[in-house]
Formats: C-alpha cells, sequence, structure tokens
C-alpha cells in the first residue's frame, strides 16, 4: 500500500469526521503521535474488489461514545455500549466507501464485509498495527487510530 | 401536514443519522418510520401508507435490493419512491438498482440539502 493511500485515507477520515460525525480531527507526526490506549476498541472491516484488504479503526471506548452521542444528540453518558460500537462500525463502513471512490472512482465493485468492533489490550494493538501502513489522529482529546491490512 | 417516511438501514446509527438530517432538511414530516431490513420495512408497508423509502442496500435477513423487488411486485406499494443511501458507489450497481425499480441513489454521508432536494424531486409538496 503506497504512501499516497495512506496520505488519502487520512485526508478521507478527516472529512468524514466533520461531515458524519461533527467532530474534528488532527493529524499527529510520529512524535506527537499519542500512545495506544491500555484497553482499547479495535473495528475492522474487509474489502475485496480491485484492491483486497482490511480497513481498521482503533480507539477508546470514550471516543465511540463521544461519536454516538453527536449522532444522537445525546450527552456521552446517555449512550450505551451498543450503540457506541454501532457508531464506530457506521463510521467506518462510511470512510471504507469513500475512501475506494476516492482511490478508484465508481467503477470498480467492491464486497464490503460487515464491520466488526473488539475489545483490544495494549499489547493486542500493537501485534496487530505493527508493519501496517497506519496513520493517528486527535479528536477532541482522545486518539483515534488508522490501519490498512491484508 | 407533512410527509411519511420509512427508513430502512440494520445500523441504528445511519437510521438516526438520516433521520436527523430529514429534520435539518426542512422536509415537512408527519411521521418517520424506521425498519432494520427489507423484511421489516415490508411488514411496516402493509400496516402503513408511506410517501417515499430510503434504503439501505446490505442489511441481513433481506437486502435493499430485494425490498425494491417486492416492493414493485406489489400494487399498493409499486408506485412508492425508493431512494438508497449506500456506501457502494459502483456504477454496474447503481444500473442494477436502477433496473429493479430504484428511483435515486445517495451516498454516504448524505446532506440535508441532497435530501431535501431528492425529496421535492419525487413528491408533490405535502398536503
Amino acid at each position: 500500500m503506497s504512501t499516497d493511500n495512506i496520505t488519502t485515507l487520512g485526508e478521507v477520515t478527516v472529512e468524514i469526521l466533520e461531515r458524519f460525525a461533527f467532530m474534528l480531527g488532527d493529524p499527529t507526526e510520529e512524535k506527537t503521535a499519542p500512545a495506544l490506549p491500555a484497553a482499547a476498541w479495535m473495528a475492522t472491516m474487509q474489502f475485496i474488489g480491485p484492491r483486497r484488504g482490511t480497513l481498521g479503526l482503533a480507539t477508546t471506548a470514550a471516543f465511540a461514545h463521544s461519536m454516538a452521542a453527536n449522532l444522537f444528540g445525546r450527552e456521552p453518558g446517555e449512550v450505551n455500549d451498543e450503540e457506541a460500537a454501532d457508531a464506530l462500525k457506521e463510521f467506518l463502513n462510511v470512510t471504507c466507501g469513500d475512501y475506494l471512490h476516492e482511490l478508484e472512482g465508481n467503477e470498480p465493485i467492491y464486497d464490503l464485509s460487515a464491520p466488526v468492533v473488539v475489545p483490544a489490550d495494549r499489547a493486542a494493538l500493537q501485534a496487530r498495527l505493527a508493519g501496517r501502513p497506519q496513520f493517528a489522529l486527535n479528536v477532541e482529546g482522545q486518539p483515534l487510530f488508522v490501519f490498512l491490512g491484508d | 401536514m407533512g410527509y411519511n417516511i420509512l427508513i430502512v438501514d440494520d445500523s441504528l446509527t445511519a437510521r438516526t443519522f438520516i433521520a436527523r438530517t430529514l429534520e435539518i432538511s426542512g422536509v415537512e414530516l408527519q411521521q418517520v418510520y424506521q425498519a432494520r431490513n427489507g423484511q421489516e420495512a415490508l411488514d411496516l408497508l402493509q400496516r402503513e401508507w408511506v410517501d417515499i423509502v430510503f434504503a439501505d442496500i446490505n442489511m441481513p435477513v433481506m437486502n435493499g435490493l430485494e425490498l425494491v423487488r417486492r416492493m414493485r411486485e406489489t400494487e399498493l406499494l409499486k408506485a412508492v419512491p425508493v431512494i438508497v443511501i449506500s456506501t457502494d458507489r459502483s456504477a454496474q450497481r447503481m444500473n442494477e438498482l436502477k433496473a429493479a425499480g430504484v428511483q435515486a441513489y445517495l451516498t454516504k454521508p448524505i446532506t440535508p440539502e441532497e435530501l431535501k432536494a431528492t425529496v421535492e424531486r419525487f413528491l408533490q409538496p405535502a398536503a
């Protein structure tokens, strides 16, 4: 996966954060990247078409709750885990569709799997992200890691 | 008075986003119904009159394409406009949906302006 692709993914993610979740994401440099959360939520989905791979997000439960609260028009404390996970999945789904469109246009057909969310500790996240094209955003004080995989 | 609108998507987030975007758009709404898949939508359409349907494609139980096919086979639902809202933008998929009877295709995330323009394109002003 080229550097151009991860740059495109970064631009798409920031735009979808703003348009879909009404959240502002600040790209971080390697030196200033946030630490991997000790207890994270990891969302992944596969895309199969002219390109084949996995798009993933890793973040905190607090981020997912804030996103769901924005989308549902509630306070973060009024959102349950199921709703927060659903918001993260839909955000990933929309981001994946927009990313593939930016790369390939309207011609190719892609099969997209249903997104899944699982809990992950820091060691599991490190293993999943090691050597993968990735970037980190600071989203209103919460870390959001975005990565590509096989 | 306003429109009765049905939103069909397996994601609560997507349904809520579309419903809130409709409210913001200024479209006159009487009732906004929600269904989690095509089968739930068909069940609801047997009980309630709906002016327009916004549906996703990829859903469990019954997907959006099958929902449209079933609606087009049903006398009372034949003329109800169905607008697909999805992340899938391939031209081939859009052609397949149009052939099945989908009136228009919007990509997520939709904007209030897109939704309002779509409702106005397919419906007469609400009584």
